[in-house]
Order: C-alpha cells, then structure tokens, then sequence
C-alpha cells in the first residue's frame, strides 16, 4: 500500500462523500441503537442491584416479591397494607439478624417520595455511599437525597412542607414544617430522590388525620414527647394506618369524625376515594429492610418470617427477585436485540447494494486503473479497504452517537423511573459494535466479486 | 526497418521493444473470430502507426500487446519478457512498469486533480516509480512543463480540464516514468485540427527514442507524416470468421 495508492482511495471516498456519508449515518445509527439498548439494560441493572447490595431481606405483608421489592426500593407502585412493629420486633429478634431498618412511606414532597426511618438506614442500607454519619437529633428533621437538592435546590437548614401522598392533589403537612438538616452524597440509589425523614415525623405529620385530611394537628410539645413514648400510644394506635385521601376535599375538616375510631387494619374503598394508601409510622411499616450477619443465613432467616404465625409476612431477597424482574424483561429484551440485529442487517443490505451501483457506475474508472497496471484482485482489495474505513467509522459514530443516547437516557430514566443510571460506555458495550467491520466486509463480498468478475471482462476498455 | 528474425532478435534483443511471431488470438464467439500475426517487430526509439478501420482488429491487437487477452499460440516479447511466460497477475503488474497508455478523450479519473491522474501511473508501478530521476512532484512539474501545461491546472480536477488539457494529461501519465512501450488508441478522435497537431507534435517530441518505443492506432490517414514508420492493420494481422 503506498501513499499514491492511499491518495486514490481517500480522493476516491471524498467524491462520493453524499452516499457514503448517508450510508455511514445509517450504519451508524443502527449501531448506536444496539449499542444503547444493550447499554441502558446493563446500567439499569447495575442502578438496581447496586440500590439492594446491603440489603439481604425485604419483610412487607404478603404480597408479591416483585411488587414489595419495587416499592420498598424503588418507590414504584404502593404497598396495600403494613406490618405491624409488634410482629417485626418477634420474628426478627434472632441472633442471625444484624440490623433492621422500618420504612413508612406514601408521602411526597414535590415529586420526591418521603421516607420514613431510622438513622440506621444511612448506617447500613447505605453503607459505604459516605452517608454513614448522618443521624437524627430530634423529631422534625430531614436528610435530602443529592437530586432531590440538585432539583428543588434545597441546603442544609431550609424548611420543607411534606404532602400527603404521592400524586400532585394531596393535602400539605403544612401544620408541621420540616427542617433539612443533611443533602445526601450521592449514592446511585433511589435514595437520591428521596426525602428521609424520622420515622416519629412521618408519625406526627398523619397523628389527627383521617381520610386524607387533616382532622386535628400536634402541638410540638406533642411531637417532641413522640421521641420517647416509642411503645405506648394506645390512645392513638387506630389513627394513622387506614387513610385514603379524596381529592374532591380541598379544605381541611376540622369537625371530628364518627368513624374516628374505627379499626385500623382495612382499607375504605368508598366511592371517589381512588388513590387508597397506608401509611406507616411508629407501630406499622410498609416494609422493613433487613441485614443479616452471615448470608448463609438468609434463606432460614426467610423461612422463619414466612412462617410466622402472628402475621401474614413476607420475606423476599433482593437478588432473587431482581432475577426474577429480569427473567420477565428479557423476554422483551431478548427480541428488541433481535430487531436491532435486523436493522443492521437492512443498513449492511442497502450498503451492499450501494456498493454493487457504484461499482457499475465506476466500470471506466476500473478500466483506466486496470491499464495503469492494477490487478483485478487490487481493485476488489480498493474496494474492501472501503468498506472497511465506512464501516469502522459508522461504528464510531454509532458509539460516539450511543454515549449520547445514553446521557439521554440517564436523565430521562431518572426523572421517569427513579432509576439511577451511570451514562458510561464500557469497553463490552463497545465490542459489539465491532462486529460490524467483519459483517461490513462480508457483504462487500457480493460487490467484489462482481466487480471482479466485471473488471476481468472488461479489461482496458469499457464498451458502452 | 523491422527485424523479421525472432534468432536475430534473440542475439540483439536490445534494440527489440516488441516482437511477435506466428502469434494466433481467437475470440469465443459465437461466431468465433480468428487472428494471427506472422511477425511484428517494433524497435526501441521509433515511432509507429498502425492504420486501420474501425473493426480490423486494432483493439485486439493493443489488448494482446497490453497482456488483457493472452495468445493461443505464438511468440510475444515486450521489452524483453515473454508474456506467455508469466501468470495474469504478473501481467497486471508487468503492464504497470513497462507500458504506457493514452486512449481517446475520458481516459482520466474525473475527480482526481491533475497531478494526481498524472502520478496515479505510478501507484501500480513501484519499479516505474524508482525509475524517477527525483520526487514524483518534481517528475509531475516537469512532464505538465513539457506538455504546455500551465502549473496552475495540478490541483484542478481533471473534470474541469478542456478535451486538449485532457489529452495532454493523458500523455503525461504515459510518459511518467519512462515505460519501454506507449500504446495510443484514437487518440485524437476528439480533437479538432489545430489541436491534433500540436498534440502529435508534443508526443512525438516528448517520448524518450534512447530507450521508449511508439505505436499509436488510428483510422486517421492524415497522421502518417508524423511518424517513423507506418503500418496497415491488413498487413500486419490475418483476421476472419473461425470454423
């Protein structure tokens, strides 16, 4: 290959430049569709097992694992009912367990979900996401998740008003502000859009509400005393598990309520009443996240929680489950691939017959080369070396246009789903779209021989 | 005038660029079409037209003499090679390093510059390229000075050439890297008067006679005063519908 020969090939792709480039554009695009659906898989993956790592039980009332697992975690869908403190702290007490961590949930705070825990979720679920030191001092304070304050650009200090669920219609909480008192480093959890509070918070901001509304409010000396009356508050046990909210009332009602003291464990299904959620405070959770000393224990520990007596529970391990979600995904997974192999396979088609065109447009061309002493076989080599400088540059392009998409995706994933996506292409991400220089080749093999075939025939000169 | 004696050549190939002899060529057909050629000697340093009409074979002959078609039977030596001796690949090659071609009017690639159709006779060529006294630039100036081309059309594309620009180009490539032979097909078929004259009188004047033999084929009788010898296709080749 010398340098006059290379002089041809590039002046040769420049004349064309308009159909190659076109070409190139739609191999590109192709590719970078491949890339990026494999991409935005593994990244949504990773976002999701890197939010459950430390976490090797989720207990939430009988349910389906996949929905416990997306609710508790993800904050996708509701829980429909809780479990009771009473029953956590007896199944749980057992040397095999490391920690637990409630969560009350179901409310909202501009879009952002509120959660409501203990400071030793930042100490275990988020271990080693340097949250660690973050711990509540007194009841009305919040820990915000670095997009929330990216979003709402909150700081330390600033006083938040939380609302009641999680659509845009629900009351405010306007009686109790919340002050911020830490912004999370980032973890690339969920837990970034989220709002953290005590669970004694999420338990004095539903004290005095029923229905969705708010009937009575705590003083703060109420509150405070919340702290430390953790075990006894029979007096207001039934209030705070069984609301639903009903947007047809905008206004508070202060009038007190017959029902005031009915039983806690069902939920109202009354006419207008669409959006039924529980929610969680001191004596029940929505869920709880549990740690174990060693993991060999987790599948007894599992056992142990499914069969309680007290209460229908369940216990589901994050892995497993997520596995599960996987096996469904694929499926969907498996023949969007499938398409993608199909569109590149269409672009490599019509590259083909580009090719073939070209060629036979360029019959005279050959023959002016062929008598300046080119070998059929060193214009077929002309040819290849085309292909692949197009198709090496078309995957480029489709991974430099892949790298794009998913930035793209990044954003749109995380304020669609709540899902925390890296936007980082890796070298496995890559790989597939080499494939492309090989499969590039081998349909220019049609033209080649063509051309091959054309140039040996024709010789020095073109009849026309 | 030419040898006639493949033994004298044979003791004094020197001065022999082209010799055939008892050369038969045979097209497939249908109808299969015959040639052959007794003998045909061409000497380094002399200028050659072949006339002929259209249809007599003109084009065999320069793609048997350019190694595109291969004999039957016969002998065919160029610069000393027998052709029938080498593999078709060699031949490619063979024809890049020792034969130079102008054809008639759209014989360059319209979208490479002037320099670069001029140079492009050496991409093939290694051996053609080493023969050069200096740079390919330098190679490039120099022929495009000769042929009356003005420095300033290197860098245009060869599309934007007029037809006399064009075929002087073509000449330039023919003759870079002093190739043993030069084959001429019509060349001045698209030429008018004044522009044919000046072209003859350039290619004439710019081939090497100390080590570059001619042959120009034309159907164009007004040609022969410029040339060493002339030849009539009739009389050199036997052409005629086969068995």
């Amino acid at each position: 290959m010398n340098r006059l020969i290379l002089t041809l090939l590039g002046r040769s792709l420049a004349n064309r430049r308009f159909s190659l480039g076109l070409i190139v554009i739609a191999l590109a695009a192709a590719v970078a569709l491949y890339v990026s659906v494999q991409n935005i898989q593994r990244m949504t993956r990773a976002s999701f097992e890197n939010s459950v790592q430390n976490v090797d039980l989720v207990v939430a009332a009988r349910g389906s694992d996949i929905q416990i697992l997306l609710n508790a975690v993800f904050g996708i869908g509701e829980s429909t009912s809780l479990v009771a403190a009473d029953s956590v702290a007896t199944v749980l007490e057992t040397p095999q367990v490391d920690w637990h961590v409630p969560l009350s949930l179901g409310d909202s705070h501009r879009g952002f979900r509120v959660i409501g825990s203990h400071s030793e979720l930042f100490q275990h679920v988020l271990a080693g996401s340097g949250n660690e030191d973050i711990a509540f001092t007194s009841v009305l304070q919040a820990a915000i998740g670095a997009d929330v304050a990216a979003a709402l650009g909150y700081q330390r200090g600033d006083e938040i008003v939380l609302q009641h669920g999680v659509g845009d219609y629900g009351a405010a909480h306007d009686d109790l502000p919340i002050s911020i008192i830490a912004v999370l480093q980032r973890t690339g959890t969920p837990f970034d859009r989220a709002i953290m509070i005590p669970l004694e918070a999420s338990e004095a901001i539903h004290r005095g509400w029923r229905g969705g509304q708010r009937l009575m409010a705590l003083k703060p000396e109420q509150v405070e005393k919340l702290l430390t009356h953790h075990d006894a508050h029979d007096e207001h046990h039934d209030e705070h598990h069984d609301e639903h909210h009903d947007e047809n009332h905008d206004e508070p009602h202060d009038e007190p309520h017959d029902e005031h003291h009915e039983a806690h464990e069902d939920e109202h299904h009354d006419e207008g009443a669409h959006d039924d959620h529980a929610h969680g405070g001191l004596e029940a959770f929505d869920a709880v996240l549990v740690g174990v000393h060693d993991r060999r224990d987790v599948i007894r520990l599992q056992r142990r929680i499914a069969d309680y007596k007290g209460e229908s529970l369940s216990a589901i391990i994050p892995g497993v489950t997520l596995s599960r979600i996987w096996q469904v995904i694929g499926v969907a997974d498996r023949g969007f691939q499938s398409i993608n192999l199909l569109i590149v396979g269409l672009v490599l088609l019509s590259m083909m017959a580009m090719t073939v065109l070209s060629a036979d447009n360029r019959r005279r061309e050959m023959a002016i080369l062929r008598a300046l002493g080119a070998a059929p076989r060193s214009l077929v080599w002309l040819l290849m070396a085309e292909a692949f400088l197009l198709s090496v540059s078309a995957a480029v392009l489709g991974v430099v246009m892949a790298v794009g998409l998913s930035m793209a995706a990044e954003g749109w994933l995380a304020a669609h789903m709540g899902l925390q996506v890296e936007a980082s292409v890796y070298l496995a991400d890559i790989l597939p779209a080499l494939y492309l220089v090989p499969a590039a080749l081998l349909a220019n093999l049609v033209p080649a021989v063509r051309l091959y075939r054309n140039t040996v025939s024709d010789g020095m000169m073109v009849k026309r | 005038m030419p040898y006639n004696n493949y033994a004298k050549f044979m003791e004094q190939r020197d001065p022999m660029s082209v010799v055939i002899e008892n050369l038969s060529f045979s097209y497939d057909g249908p109808p299969p079409v015959d040639f052959a050629i007794a003998d045909l000697c061409l000497e380094v340093g002399q200028s050659y037209l072949l006339l002929g009409p259209s249809g007599s074979g003109k084009s065999t002959l320069l793609n048997l003499l350019a190694g595109v078609l291969r004999p039957k039977t016969g002998r065919l030596h160029i610069a000393g090679q027998d052709l029938s001796a080498i593999s078709a690949a060699k031949m490619d090659r063979f024809r890049g390093e020792h034969i130079g071609f102008v054809f008639q009017t759209l014989n360059l690639i319209p979208w490479l510059s002037t320099r670069d159709n001029i140079a492009l006779a050496l991409a093939f060529a290694p051996q053609r390229r080493q023969r050069l006294n200096g740079s390919v630039n330098g190679a490039v100036d120099d022929l495009m000075q000769r042929l009356n081309l003005d420095a300033s059309l290197a860098a245009k594309p060869a599309a934007e050439l007029s037809v006399g620009q064009q075929q002087r180009v073509a000449v330039a490539r023919a003759l870079i890297g002093a190739p043993d032979l030069i084959l001429a097909d019509e060349p001045s078929s698209a030429l008018d008067d004044a522009n044919t004259q000046q072209f003859f009188e350039l290619l004439l004047n710019g081939f090497d006679r100390s080590r570059q033999t001619l042959l120009v084929v034309s159907h164009d009788t007004r040609l022969t005063a410029h040339f060493d010898h002339v030849l009539s296709v009739s009389d050199v080749m036997q052409s005629g519908v086969g068995q």
